[in-house]
C-alpha cells in the first residue's frame, strides 16, 4: 500500500494541561485568605475586564465556531452525491481535467493511474492521444495561471492591500471553456469525456460565497 | 461606569465587531474525491482546493496564512487495517488558490470490504479552522468497496467479421448465481469476444464501489478484462452481493 502526494501530519502536538487555578486555593496564588473587592473602583474595574472579555469572546467564537470534528456541513454546500445537476460543468470540468492531466513531475504510479482512469472513459489509443495532448496544455496553463494568481495575492499581502482574486478565478473559468472548446473539435473524445465528466460529479461537493 | 470607561468599552466593543465581521472570510473550496481500478489496483484520489474572499487588510493584517487539509482514509472493515488519514497542503494567503490532493492504493481481495471516508478542512494561522466539510472522523464523503464476482450468461449479441476475424459483440447478460446471490452487484454492460458462437457462461471480476453505506446500494462497477469462457454448465456462481463476498466457485480469481 502507498501514498502519495499531500504532506502527512505525522502527529499533533498534545495540548499541555495545567491545574486549574482554583478562587479561594491557598496553594493557588501564594495567599491564602480569599477576600472581597477592596473598593468600587476594583468593582468597577471587573465589570469593565468582564465586558471586554465577553466580546472578545464572542469574535473569537464568530470566527471559529466549530472544531473539524465536528460533521455538520457547511452553508451552502452543494453534495454532487446527493445532487449531481447542481453541479456546475464548469467546477466539475476543472476538477476532473486537473485529476486527469499529469503533474510535471509526474511518477510511473501517476501514469498507471491515468492508464486506468482512460480506461474508464473508454478512449481508444488514438484518443488517448488526443486527449493527452488537451490535457498537457490545460494542465500548463493552469499552473502558470495559478503561480501568477499567487504571487499576486503575496505580493499585496506583503504591500497591505487587499487582494481580490476575481480576475484570477475568471482566467480558470475561460481556461476550462478554450479546453472544452478544444476538445470540442474532436466529437467522440468529446463526447466520451463528456459522460465521464457528468459522472465524476457524484464525488464533488462545492462551498461557495458567504459563510 | 465613568466616561473614560464607557469609552473604552466602546471601542473594544467596535474593534472586536470590526475583527468578528471584517476578518471572516468567504470560503470558495470544492472536495473531490475520484478513483479506478486496473482490476488489481484500487486507486483512490481526494483533494481540497480554492480560495477565500473577504478578508480585508485592514482588519485581518497581513502574514495571514491559510493551510488546505484532507481527511482520506480507507478501511479494511474485515480485518480493521487503515490506509491514509490527514494530510495538508502548502500555506497560502487568504485569497491565493491553495490545494492538497492525497492518493491511496489497495488491492482489494475477495474477502474483505473497505470503506473510504474522505473530509476537507482549511485552517486559518489567526482563526483556526474557519471552513471544513466533514472532518477527521467525521466524513463530509464516504464510499463503500468490494471486489465483485459473477457468473453470467449471454443473452443477445451479434457476431461479423472484423478484419478477417470473427468477432461478437454481447450486448446484454442475465446472472447465472445461486438464490441468496441474485441479483448480484455486478452486471457488465457488454463484452466483445472471438468466441463464435460466445460462451454459454462467463466468470467475471471486477472491482466496484457504492456512495451508499445503506441499502440500497448503487454500485458503480470499473471496466474489467478478468474475464473467463465455461464450456460446460457450471454450478450456480457465488456471486458478489455486498455483504457476501462470494467469489467461492469462480475461475477468476
Amino acid at each position: 500500500m502507498r501514498s502519495k502526494a499531500g504532506r502527512a501530519v505525522q502527529e499533533h502536538d498534545a495540548p499541555q494541561q495545567s491545574e486549574p487555578l482554583k478562587l479561594g486555593d491557598p496553594d493557588a496564588c501564594g495567599d491564602s485568605t480569599p477576600r472581597p473587592f477592596r473598593n468600587s473602583v476594583e468593582k468597577e474595574f471587573l465589570y469593565v475586564a468582564v465586558l471586554v472579555l465577553s466580546v472578545f469572546a464572542l469574535g473569537a467564537w464568530a470566527q471559529n465556531p466549530v472544531p473539524h470534528q465536528h460533521s455538520a456541513s457547511p452553508p451552502n454546500l452543494i453534495d454532487g452525491s446527493k445532487n449531481p445537476e447542481l453541479i456546475p460543468d464548469s467546477t466539475a470540468y476543472r476538477v476532473v481535467l486537473l485529476d486527469l492531466s499529469l503533474p510535471s513531475n509526474s511518477s510511473d504510479l501517476d501514469r498507471r493511474r491515468q492508464a486506468s482512469l482512460f480506461g474508464d472513459i473508454g478512449l481508444t489509443p488514438s484518443e488517448t492521444l488526443q486527449f493527452n495532448t488537451v490535457l498537457a496544455e490545460f494542465r500548463s496553463k493552469y499552473d502558470a495561471c495559478v503561480q501568477r494568481w499567487n504571487a499576486a495575492g503575496e505580493a499585496a499581502d506583503k504591500a497591505g492591500l487587499d487582494f481580490d482574486p476575481a480576475l484570477y478565478v475568471q482566467q480558470l473559468e475561460d481556461l476550462v471553456q478554450s479546453t472544452r472548446s478544444d476538445l470540442a473539435r474532436q466529437p467522440i473524445l468529446n463526447l466520451k469525456v463528456a459522460g465521464y465528466v457528468q459522472h465524476q460529479k457524484h464525488g464533488i461537493q462545492i462551498q461557495k460565497g458567504a459563510n | 461606569m465613568k466616561p473614560s470607561k464607557l469609552f473604552l468599552a466602546s471601542l473594544i466593543l467596535s474593534l472586536s465587531a470590526g475583527v468578528a465581521h471584517g476578518c471572516i472570510p468567504s470560503p470558495n473550496y470544492t472536495l473531490y474525491a475520484s478513483s479506478t481500478s486496473d482490476g488489481t489496483y484500487y486507486y483512490s484520489t481526494a483533494s481540497v482546493s480554492g480560495y477565500s474572499t473577504g478578508m480585508s487588510f485592514s482588519y485581518c493584517g497581513n502574514g495571514v496564512l491559510h493551510t488546505p487539509f484532507v481527511w482520506h482514509q480507507l478501511k479494511n472493515n474485515a480485518n480493521g487495517t487503515i490506509e491514509g488519514g490527514t494530510f495538508s497542503g502548502q500555506p497560502g494567503c487568504p485569497g491565493c488558490q491553495i490545494s492538497v490532493s492525497n492518493e491511496q492504493i489497495i488491492a482489494p481481495t475477495s474477502s474483505d470490504f473497505w470503506e473510504e471516508d474522505d473530509a476537507g478542512w482549511v485552517q486559518c494561522s489567526i482563526a483556526g479552522i474557519f471552513w471544513h466539510n466533514g472532518g477527521e472522523g467525521a466524513p463530509a464523503l464516504s464510499s463503500l468497496i468490494e471486489t465483485a464476482y459473477l457468473r453470467a450468461s449471454p443473452t443477445t449479441w451479434t457476431c461479423s467479421m472484423i478484419g478477417g476475424q470473427q468477432v461478437c459483440n454481447i450486448t446484454q447478460f442475465s446472472s447465472f448465481c445461486t438464490a441468496p446471490t441474485t441479483p448480484p452487484d455486478y452486471m457488465p454492460h457488454g463484452l466483445v469476444t472471438t468466441d463464435n458462437p460466445p460462451s454459454p457462461y462467463y466468470d467475471f471480476k471486477t472491482v466496484c464501489y457504492t456512495f451508499s453505506l445503506s441499502a440500497p446500494y448503487s454500485w458503480i462497477c470499473f471496466p474489467t478484462s478478468n474475464v473467463k469462457p465455461l464450456a460446460a454448465t457450471p454450478p450456480s456462481g457465488d456471486c458478489t452481493k455486498y455483504p457476501h463476498a462470494g467469489g467461492s466457485n469462480i475461475t477468476t480469481q
